[in-house]
C-alpha cells in the first residue's frame, strides 16, 4: 500500500526536469498560495469585524465564506481525482502488476485524502483561526478544527467521485474538438473576468472603509444570515464546529457517508469501464495518434513550448493571468492620485488626462508582459536545426511563432480592459482607443523583437534599442500628442484619429521594411555543431 | 544501366570566418544506396550534412536532393529527407506521442501510414507504446535518440541522412538500427550516413567516401570486392596518417 501511495505521489509530482526549475516552480506556487491566503484572510477578517455586532451574522458569514472554500477545494478534488483515477500513463504502468482494482482505488483515495487535508490546512484553517480569534472562542474550537478536513473530505471526495468521470469525458471531448475548446475558453475567460471585476469592486470597497458601511445595511445583513444558514454543507459544518450538537453531527455524517458511498460506487463502475476501454485501445493506436494540418501542428507546438516550459511561468504565462488584477490596481491607484490635491487642478485643464494615463499604463503593462515571450528563437533551445529542416516556409513559421504570444497577450489585455470597464475605471472611449493602440504597439514590438533576436543570433551582438523605443517611447508620443490636442478641446475621436494616425505612420513603413530582412536573417541563421 | 542520383553535391565550399572547412566537396549518391561518409572528428562531416539539409549557408557550390536544389527550392528539397543528428534533436517538453504527431502533421503524413510506421518502428527499436505518453525530457539518452530516429522516418522520406546516429545507443539498438537501414534501402531509398566508426560503415555501406582537409579524398564501392570491406579501415588510417592531400577529387571520387 505504501509503495502504491509513493507511486501515486510520483505520478502527481513527476521527478524530471532540472532541480532549479523544480525549486522555481515550487516557489512560484507557494507565492501564489500565500497571496491567495493573504487576500482571503484580509477580506474575511475585515468583513467579520464589521458584522460581528449583529446577532448570528458572524456564524452565517463564516458559513458563506466556508462554502466558497468548500466549492474550490471540491473543484480541486475533481481535478486531482481525474489525474489519479483516469490516468492512462498510470494504467500502462500498473497493468503488469497483480493488483486488484479495489486496492488501487483504496490507495488513490488515501492519497486523495492527504492531498485534500493539505488543501484544507492551507485554505480552510486560516478562516477557522481568524474566526476563533475575532470571536474569542475557547481552545476546544481549535482542537476540533483539526477534524474539519476529515468531515469535509466526505463531501468533497463524494462529489468529486460523482463528477470526475463526466469531467473526464468533457475534457476529452474538448481536447478532440479544438474549436469548441477555444469557444469554451473564451466563455470561461469572459465569465472569469466578470467575476474578477465584481470581486475587485468588493475588495476595493473593503480597502476604502467608507464604502463598506453602504455595503452592509440591515437588509443585506438579514439576507446574509438567511443565506448562510441555507448553504449546504457549510451550514452543517459551521454548526458542528461553533455549536457542537450530537444530532447535527450524526445527521451530517449520515448524509455525507451516503454521498461518499454513492460516489464510490459511481467511481468504481467507471474506473473499471475506463480500464477496459484502455485495454481495448491497447492494440490500436488509431484513436490516439492524431495528425493535424501543418499550420495547426505548428500552432500547437508553440502553445506547448509556452505552457510546458516552466521558465515562461515567471516571465509570461504567469504574468498574463495576473494582468487584469495588476492593471486594475495600478489604474485605480493612478485615478486616486490624479483626482486629489494639486493634480485635480491640472485635470480640469486637461480633461482627457486620466483616461490617457490609464491607456498608457494598460498598454505598458501589456507590452511589458508580452516582452517575456519575445524570445522566439531562444525558446526553441537546441531545436533551431529541427526548425530549419521542416518543410514549411520560414515566413509561415515565424508568423506563427510571433502570433501566438501576440494573441495571448491581446486576449489577456482585453481581459484587463474589460475588468477596468466593468469596474468603471475606464469609459467606452478609453476602452476602444486604448485597445486599438495596444494592438498596434504589441504587433510592432513583437515583429521588431523578432528582428532584433534574429540579428543577435546571426551577429552575436545584442541590441534592443529599437524594441525599447517602440515599447516605451511610442506610447509616450501618443500620450503627449493626445494631451496637447485635448488641451485645445479637440473632440476625443479627433484626438484619437490623429494620434493613432501618427503611430501608424511611425510603425507601418518600418514593419514593411524589416519584413523581408527578417526572412533573410532566418535563412542566414546558422546552427552550431 | 544509368543510375539515378539521389544526392548531388557539386564543388561545395564552406568557411567559418577565415577557416575553410569544406574546400571543394563533390559527391554523388545514387538511389537505393547506403552511402557512408567518413572522416575523423571535426573534419567537416557534420558541416557537409548541415549544408545538405539547409541549416547552414555555404559559400559556393550546389546541392540537390532528388533533383531539388536546397537553396532554390528548399521546401521541396526538405520534403525529400529525414534527418537524425548525433545528439537527440527534439522538443523535450513534448511527450513522445506529441512529438511524433507534430512531425507527422508538419509533413502532412497520412494517418494510417503514420500509425503503421509508428508500430513498425516502435517494435524494431523496442520502445513501448506507453513510453510515448511520457515527456521526452524523462527519457534516457538512448530513448531520445530512438524517438528522433522514428520521427525522421515517419513521413516516408526517400533519403535518410544520419549524422553519427549510433552515439548513445546500446548494442541491441545499434543492431536494430542496422536492420532498419537495410530494410530502408531495400525499398529503393537512399541513406547518407556519417560516422567515425569505420567498422560500422565497412559492415553495412554500399559505397564510402572519405573526407580530409575539405576534400573528398577517396570514394570506394564496397560491393565490387568483398575484401574491400576488410581493408577500408587500413586505407582510412593511411589517409590520415600520411595526411597527404590538398587537392580536389577527379569527379570519380579518387584523388
Amino acid at each position: 500500500m505504501f509503495n502504491l501511495i509513493k507511486k501515486d505521489f510520483r505520478l502527481f509530482f513527476p521527478d524530471y526536469g532540472h532541480i532549479s526549475k523544480k525549486i522555481s516552480t515550487a516557489l512560484f506556487i507557494s507565492i501564489i498560495v500565500a497571496l491567495f491566503i493573504g487576500i482571503e484572510v484580509y477580506v474575511f477578517t475585515t468583513i467579520l469585524n464589521k458584522i460581528k455586532i449583529y446577532q448570528n451574522a458572524a456564524t452565517a458569514f463564516f458559513s458563506i465564506f466556508l462554502f466558497v472554500i468548500v466549492l474550490l477545494v471540491t473543484l480541486a478534488a475533481v481535478l486531482n481525482a481525474s489525474k489519479l483515477f483516469f490516468n492512462e500513463q498510470d494504467f500502462h504502468q500498473m497493468m503488469i502488476y497483480p493488483i486488484s482494482n479495489v486496492k488501487k482505488i483504496a490507495t488513490k483515495l488515501v492519497f486523495l485524502f492527504f492531498f485534500q487535508y493539505f488543501l484544507n490546512v492551507c485554505f480552510a484553517f486560516p478562516l477557522f483561526i481568524s474566526y476563533g480569534m475575532i470571536l474569542n472562542v475557547d481552545a476546544s474550537f481549535y482542537v476540533l478544527m483539526l477534524c474539519y478536513p476529515i468531515l469535509s473530505f466526505l463531501f468533497e471526495a463524494g462529489v468529486a467521485m460523482i463528477l470526475v468521470y463526466p469531467y473526464k469525458l468533457i475534457s476529452t471531448f474538448l481536447k478532440n474538438h479544438l474549436i469548441v475548446q477555444f469557444i469554451t475558453m473564451i466563455i470561461l475567460i469572459a465569465g472569469g473576468v466578470y467575476l474578477y471585476g465584481n470581486f475587485l469592486t468588493l475588495f476595493m470597497s473593503l480597502v476604502s472603509n467608507n464604502e463598506m458601511d453602504q455595503l452592509f445595511t440591515i437588509t443585506s445583513i438579514e439576507r446574509l444570515i438567511k443565506l448562510g444558514y441555507q448553504l449546504f454543507p457549510s451550514n452543517y459544518l459551521v454548526m458542528i464546529f461553533t455549536n457542537f450538537n450530537v444530532g447535527i453531527f450524526f445527521t451530517y455524517v449520515a448524509i455525507m457517508l451516503a454521498v461518499f458511498l454513492f460516489g464510490l460506487g459511481f467511481l468504481s463502475l467507471f474506473y473499471t469501464h475506463f480500464n477496459q476501454s484502455i485495454q481495448r485501445k491497447q492494440h490500436s493506436l488509431q484513436k490516439k495518434m492524431q495528425v493535424y494540418p501543418p499550420i495547426f501542428t505548428l500552432i500547437k507546438k508553440e502553445f506547448i513550448l509556452l505552457f510546458k516550459d516552466s521558465s515562461y511561468i515567471f516571465t509570461f504565462t504567469g504574468l498574463l493571468l495576473v494582468e487584469p488584477f495588476l492593471s486594475y490596481l495600478i489604474c485605480h491607484a493612478m485615478s486616486t492620485v490624479f483626482t486629489h490635491g494639486i493634480f485635480a487642478y491640472y485635470i480640469m485643464v486637461l480633461p482627457n488626462f486620466i483616461p490617457l494615463v490609464n491607456i498608457v499604463f494598460l498598454v505598458l503593462i501589456s507590452i511589458i508582459i508580452n516582452k517575456g515571450a519575445n524570445q522566439y528563437i531562444t525558446m526553441e533551445k537546441n531545436n533551431v536545426r529541427l526548425l530549419k529542416t521542416l518543410p514549411v516556409k520560414a515566413t509561415t513559421q515565424l508568423l506563427i511563432k510571433v502570433s501566438i504570444p501576440f494573441l495571448l497577450s491581446l486576449i489577456f489585455s482585453l481581459g484587463a480592459f474589460i475588468t477596468l470597464y466593468v469596474t468603471n475605471i475606464i469609459d467606452s472611449n478609453s476602452f476602444i482607443i486604448g485597445f486599438v493602440v495596444n494592438i498596434l504597439l504589441l504587433f510592432a514590438v513583437d515583429i521588431i523583437s523578432l528582428y532584433e533576436e534574429l540579428k543577435q543570433k546571426n551577429n552575436g551582438s545584442k541590441n534592443t534599442l529599437l524594441s525599447t523605443i517602440y515599447s516605451y517611447l511610442l506610447i509616450l508620443i501618443f500620450f503627449i500628442i493626445s494631451l496637447v490636442l485635448s488641451y485645445f478641446n479637440f473632440d476625443i475621436w479627433i484626438v484619437f484619429f490623429i494620434s493613432v494616425g501618427i503611430l501608424v505612420l511611425l510603425t507601418l513603413p518600418f514593419l514593411i521594411c524589416i519584413r523581408s530582412r527578417v526572412k533573410r536573417l532566418f535563412d542566414a541563421l546558422e546552427v552550431s555543431n | 544501366m544509368e543510375k539515378n542520383i539521389a544526392i548531388e553535391v557539386q564543388h561545395l565550399k564552406k568557411s567559418y570566418g577565415k577557416k575553410e572547412v569544406l574546400k571543394d566537396i563533390t559527391l554523388e549518391v545514387y538511389q537505393g544506396e547506403l552511402f557512408g561518409f567518413v572522416g575523423v572528428n571535426g573534419i567537416g562531416k557534420s558541416t557537409t550534412i548541415d549544408c545538405m539539409i539547409g541549416v547552414k549557408k555555404f559559400d559556393d557550390g550546389e546541392i540537390s536532393l532528388n533533383g531539388f536544389d536546397i537553396v532554390h527550392d528548399p521546401i521541396s528539397a526538405k520534403k525529400q529527407f529525414g534527418y537524425v543528428a548525433s545528439e537527440p534533436d527534439c522538443y523535450e517538453v513534448m511527450t513522445g506521442y506529441n512529438y511524433l504527431s507534430f512531425i507527422a502533421g508538419v509533413y502532412k503524413v497520412d494517418k494510417q501510414y503514420f500509425l503503421d510506421k509508428c508500430k513498425y518502428l516502435l517494435d524494431k527499436l523496442q520502445l513501448k507504446e506507453s513510453d510515448l505518453h511520457l515527456p521526452i525530457m524523462s527519457y534516457s539518452h538512448g530513448m531520445k535518440q530512438k524517438i528522433c530516429i522514428i520521427a525522421s522516418l515517419i513521413h516516408n522520406p526517400k533519403i535518410w541522412i544520419l549524422d553519427e546516429p549510433t552515439v548513445g545507443l546500446d548494442i541491441l539498438s545499434v543492431e536494430a538500427l542496422n536492420e532498419i537501414m537495410k530494410d530502408y534501402v531495400k525499398e529503393g531509398n537512399t541513406i547518407f550516413l556519417t560516422s567515425h566508426n569505420i567498422d560500422l560503415v565497412a559492415d553495412i555501406c554500399d559505397r564510402v567516401a572519405i573526407i580530409n582537409k575539405g576534400y573528398v579524398v577517396k570514394t570506394k564501392d564496397l560491393r565490387e570486392n568483398p575484401k574491400s570491406r576488410k581493408t577500408l579501415k587500413k586505407e582510412f588510417l593511411t589517409i590520415y596518417q600520411d595526411d597527404p592531400i590538398e587537392k580536389p577529387n577527379d569527379g570519380e571520387g579518387n584523388k
